[in-house]
């Protein structure tokens, strides 16, 4: 794809700038990710609503909207970060000599990255693309699942160069069948799902993480990692963001957080703190171990 | 990275090798080992998937109502048992595409008949994967309800997955990232012609834009087959030839109703996706015997365009 | 042919009275397909092999340091060697009269000829070429680069090596030799590939599945190397037994059956080039294109991949026509019959290798030692000496036709001047560069 032809001649020369001053920043691809944001949110919010179905005429048809529109929205989007993580893979950056802040600050900007592609979906909510209240609420809880699953992939290129395509997949693939199996086995020493099994599977779960966790930490830290090491590494950061919350069935029942969470609602401000505060909180535990990792695996492994 | 030879049974590597030696296109389907591990999960799910679902007479939590528990319980057993395991088949689809890709095997040799058993014969391996979500499904849904909307999900997806059959003939041809970008491009060609017809003409949506689009998807199938058939072909050419494959199967429904097999758009596109009768003969004989044999003709005819040298890269 | 079986013959013999056990073996198996239909044959040429090469590892890992025992089984196995040869040439010479009676039985009464396919091609120069192409030219838009007007011509039993410096046109050609990309212009044709004329001009599906084409990035192998070989012959027609005994010959004779079971990642570059060497000749091909071989092998490695590429283009039963680019000047000039320079897409010189310089105006000689120039131009005054350039590496001497490296060498042997290098480049392919 060669979009030479219709990038601003002043994009391109920041773009050179970040080249030769801050390749970090230059490699995140920010400028022109922001610029493709910026467009496609002003793009769809001005003109959005004229090629939508109103739910005026047919009730029904709004559905379609949210299939035409947003579905598929999302799932371009998410085409184009599978394209934003091959760019981030194409060239090898050396982040050995970062300070842990800048690290930091790079991963935030991997997460702001993605997050920026996604933006112009926003734009279908406010703009009039999604008239009906129902598809709305969808919308803004597939928002928060971008918030959420952004958080691995921001880490991703770190540490992309260390696998293949092929091995990330089957490591996903193997650790989602590893995950089933611990089911099962718990689910044997239970009679039954109720009570039981939901009380212990993610305690369980917790417990693996952690073992797992330990384990990679010892292997890298004594240099003795393998490539087994770095998957099973790969592995804990995608499940980092799914094993967090599952902690949180053990700071208290359940359902006392849900009236907590509608009793916050007269004050939403503060959901959106709690949440992104949780966000930022998340981002910092990845930057630690990927960063820990990632300094780890410039020495010679194992094998 | 994943050594399963300890599990394989000898008397099946010995069949295994039998046909590397001697039919390697059937070798290279993988048939075999699809074969055996599928018909062991399937067993296994269908003969023990009954014991982890929900019964629909427990109930998951005391405390709530019962009209929530019940809905919590239906949307596990939909999860769990159908949603996870469809979409673990899928990831095991793609990485049967991967060891398609893994060997460059000369098909030029085949005539048309040779062409089309061997779609035949990916198409199998793809029924096979499949196969244990089915098992799963039968085993773990006791509402009919449930079980025919785990059916349904498991026909949209054979019928989109359709062109797996044909890409093993082609996958060497293109990069992964090249892919990925011409599905992208497509669907963005797709939705900017909609969202163009929508604003210049107002056409709505459905039987409209569907209809354009079909007529755009022939247009370029015109220029393609030009293009090959006389040898001017380039990389561009290609790509254009991998996304009518991949949307051939979105296309066809189209046709149908243009032949009166269904009374209009809505209904061909949902006759794939259909409530109470899933893999009908209807269905079969349309997206699955006549979709095949014309994927079989195209590809036989772009597979030995692309024998000769492209023109430019 | 009864003269190139006993040249064949004597070569064999000559490297048994030398004691060149490994040559003589690679020989031998070479001389089992070619003079040979009868897999027993085959199979023993094969057991000799390994069990040469089970010497070998006993004697590298001091298992067996006794110099008598070695030496008798050493003899051993070149006295299998040698009958083994015997017994093929017996049964070839009968299989030739049995041919020659039946031949002449039907010329009279049409009596059925006894299959000759034993038989190897007579003399590969009585064929047309593999491939010829005249004018042949290909520009690349972008970067205006145009690879213009080859004339070429590849016939079987020859190796054409192809030199040039970086960027000038050598992947091109072997892209529009091989069918991977089009011409612009000019005309390209396989006389003995192409049964049937083609409306297109080239049969590509025909002749592709006679062109074997060795990359200079060498693809990825999965699963194992022996299964990728048995494959590539499965999908080439044979099968079966014939398919293992072609595997295990190929493995045995370009020295890769220990690495058999192994994987493509466990081997070094060597000989990942070396298994893809196998891949391409296990069938073989009638054509064999081979891009910049040499750059990843070490100099053992270097020699052994060009004696294996001499031995199987000059088979007498399977003639194999080669094409081979490298910056290896020397190598390539000791084993192709004909060059071809490319200078920016040009193709500055094209025929055999005798033939360069045949009408030079001047003679080049490359020297190293360690006299500065001055002290040199000082020590060939006398000779018929034009120019002294140092090149960073080594000194060249141009002169007229008339100096003679041998009144170089004496020049600087009087003077007691330690010569490192010396050579006569002026019929070689490096003065082309100069």
């Amino acid at each position: 794809m060669n979009f030479d032809k219709i990038k601003p001649e002043f994009l391109k020369k920041l773009d050179q700038r970040l080249l030769l001053h801050y390749p970090a920043l230059w490699h995140s691809k920010i400028i022109w990710v922001v610029s493709y944001a910026v467009v496609a949110f002003t793009g769809i919010y001005l003109f959005g609503d004229f090629v939508d179905a109103e739910p005026e005429l047919h009730q029904y048809r709004e559905n379609d909207d949210f299939g035409w529109f947003f579905s598929l929205g999302i799932f371009l989007t998410s085409l184009m970060v599978i394209y934003w993580l091959y760019l981030q893979f194409q060239q090898k950056i050396d982040y050995s000599k970062l300070s842990f802040g800048k690290f930091l600050g790079i991963l935030f900007l991997n997460y702001a990255n993605i997050i920026l592609l996604f933006i112009p979906l926003i734009a279908m909510i406010y703009g009039g693309v999604l008239d009906m209240e129902r598809d709305q609420e969808y919308a803004w809880t597939s928002w928060y699942s971008v918030l959420y699953g952004a958080m691995p992939l921001s880490a991703l290129p770190f540490v992309i160069r260390q696998f293949k395509l092929i091995e990330m997949v089957l490591t996903a693939f193997f650790g989602f069948i590893y995950c089933l199996i611990v089911a099962l086995v718990v689910f044997l020493f239970n009679d039954s799902f109720n009570g039981g099994i939901m009380e212990q599977l993610p305690f369980v779960y917790i417990l693996n993480f952690v073992a797992i966790g330990a384990y990679v930490v010892f292997k890298f830290s004594a240099q003795n990692y393998t490539q087994q090491t770095k998957r099973l590494g790969f592995l804990l950061l995608l499940t980092f963001p799914i094993v967090v919350p599952l902690s949180f069935l053990y700071m208290g029942n359940l359902t006392d957080w849900r009236y907590y969470k509608y009793d916050l609602e007269t004050h939403h401000y503060l959901v959106w703190v709690l949440g992104y505060g949780f966000v930022a909180l998340m981002l910092t535990g990845y930057a630690v171990f990927t960063r820990f990792m990632y300094r780890r695996m410039v020495f010679p492994g194992k094998k | 990275m994943m050594n399963f030879d300890l599990i394989k049974p000898e008397f099946l590597k010995r069949a295994d090798q039998y046909l590397l030696t001697h039919y390697p296109m059937i070798w290279q389907t993988r048939i075999i080992w699809v074969a055996f591990y599928s018909l062991s999960l399937f067993t296994l799910a269908y003969l023990f998937g009954d014991y982890f679902d929900h019964e629909p007479g427990e109930i998951l939590y005391p405390d709530l109502d019962v009209g929530y528990n019940h809905y919590l319980v239906d949307r596990q057993d939909r999860l769990a048992f159908g949603q996870i395991p469809l979409f673990l088949s899928a990831l095991a689809v793609f990485y049967w595409l991967y060891i398609q890709y893994q060997h460059k095997i000369d098909y030029s040799k085949l005539n048309v008949a040779g062409f089309l058993g061997v779609i035949a014969l990916n198409f199998a391996c793809i029924v096979l994967i499949l196969l244990p979500a089915v098992g799963l499904a039968f085993s773990a849904f006791d509402i009919t309800r449930l079980l025919n909307e785990v059916l349904r999900d498991v026909q949209i997806t054979l019928t989109l997955g359709l062109s797996a059959a044909v890409l093993p003939f082609i996958i060497r041809e293109f990069s992964l990232i090249e892919i990925v970008l011409v599905v992208f491009a497509g669907f963005v060609y797709c939705f900017l012609i909609a969202i163009g017809l929508r604003l210049l003409l107002g056409i709505n949506f459905n039987s409209g834009v569907t209809g354009a689009l079909f007529l755009n998807f022939w247009v370029f199938v015109a220029i393609i087959s030009v293009r090959f058939y006389q040898k001017t072909y380039t990389q561009q050419t290609k790509r254009l030839a991998l996304l009518c494959l991949l949307s051939f199967t979105l296309a066809f429904p189209y046709a149908l109703y243009l032949l009166d097999v269904y009374p209009n758009v809505n209904r061909a596109y949902r006759e794939i996706a259909h409530r109470h009768h899933i893999f009908t003969l209807k269905w079969l004989a349309a997206n699955i015997f006549v979709v095949l044999s014309m994927y079989g003709m195209f590809v036989y005819f772009m597979y030995r365009s692309l024998l000769f040298p492209i023109k430019r890269k | 042919m009864n003269k190139i079986i006993s040249e064949r013959s004597i070569e064999l013999d000559l490297l048994l009275q030398d004691e060149n056990l490994p040559r003589a073996i690679n020989r031998l198996l070479d001389f089992v397909q070619d003079f040979s239909t009868n897999p027993q044959f085959v199979t023993n040429a094969l057991q000799i092999s390994a069990d040469q090469r089970q010497l070998a590892r006993s004697i590298e890992e001091q298992s067996l340091v006794n110099y008598q025992e070695i030496d008798q089984k050493n003899q051993q196995i070149a006295q299998r060697i040698a009958d083994l040869k015997q017994k093929i040439i017996e049964v070839y010479q009968l299989a030739i009269q049995v041919h020659a009676q039946n031949t002449r039985e039907h010329e009279t009464t049409n009596v059925p000829t006894a299959d000759a396919a034993f038989i190897p091609a007579k003399g590969a120069e009585s064929f047309p070429p593999i491939m010829e192409c005249y004018g042949l030219t290909k520009m690349y838009r972008k970067s205006g680069f145009t690879l213009a007007n080859i004339d070429l011509q590849l016939r079987l039993g020859e190796i054409t090596g192809v030199v040039g410096e970086n960027g000038n046109g050598k992947t091109t050609l072997f892209k529009v030799i091989t069918g991977n990309l089009q011409h612009d212009s000019g005309k390209i044709g396989f006389p003995l590939l192409q049964r049937a004329k083609h409306a297109n001009g080239v049969n590509w599906i025909e002749v592709k599945s006679e062109i074997a084409y060795v990359e200079q990035e060498l693809p990825s192998w999965y699963g194992t190397l022996k299964q990728n070989i048995q494959l590539e012959l499965t999908q080439h027609g044979i099968t079966g037994s014939q398919n293992e005994r072609d595997a295990a010959y190929i493995l045995e004779r370009l020295g890769l059956t220990e690495h058999a079971q192994k994987k493509w990642s466990e081997l070094s570059g060597g000989y990942k080039l070396r298994f893809a060497l196998a891949k391409a000749l296990v069938w073989k091909p009638k054509l064999l294109v081979i891009d910049e071989p040499l750059a990843n092998l070490d100099v053992r490695s270097q020699r052994i991949v060009l004696n294996d590429m001499k031995d199987l283009a000059k088979s007498a039963k399977h003639p194999i026509s080669i094409i081979i680019s490298s910056q290896h000047l020397h190598e390539i000039e000791s084993i192709a019959d004909n060059l071809v320079f490319l200078q920016q897409g040009q193709m500055k010189f094209s025929g055999e290798k005798e033939d360069i310089g045949s009408d030079r105006q001047h003679n080049f000689f490359e020297l190293s030692c360690k006299l500065d120039k001055q002290a040199l131009d000082g020590l060939l005054t006398g000779l018929p000496v034009t120019e002294i350039e140092h090149n960073g590496l080594s000194y060249v001497i141009t002169g007229t036709k008339e100096l003679e490296g041998q009144k170089i060498l004496q020049a600087l042997l009087h003077q007691n001047v330690e010569i490192e290098y010396f050579r006569n480049i002026s019929n070689s392919a490096k003065r082309l560069f100069l």
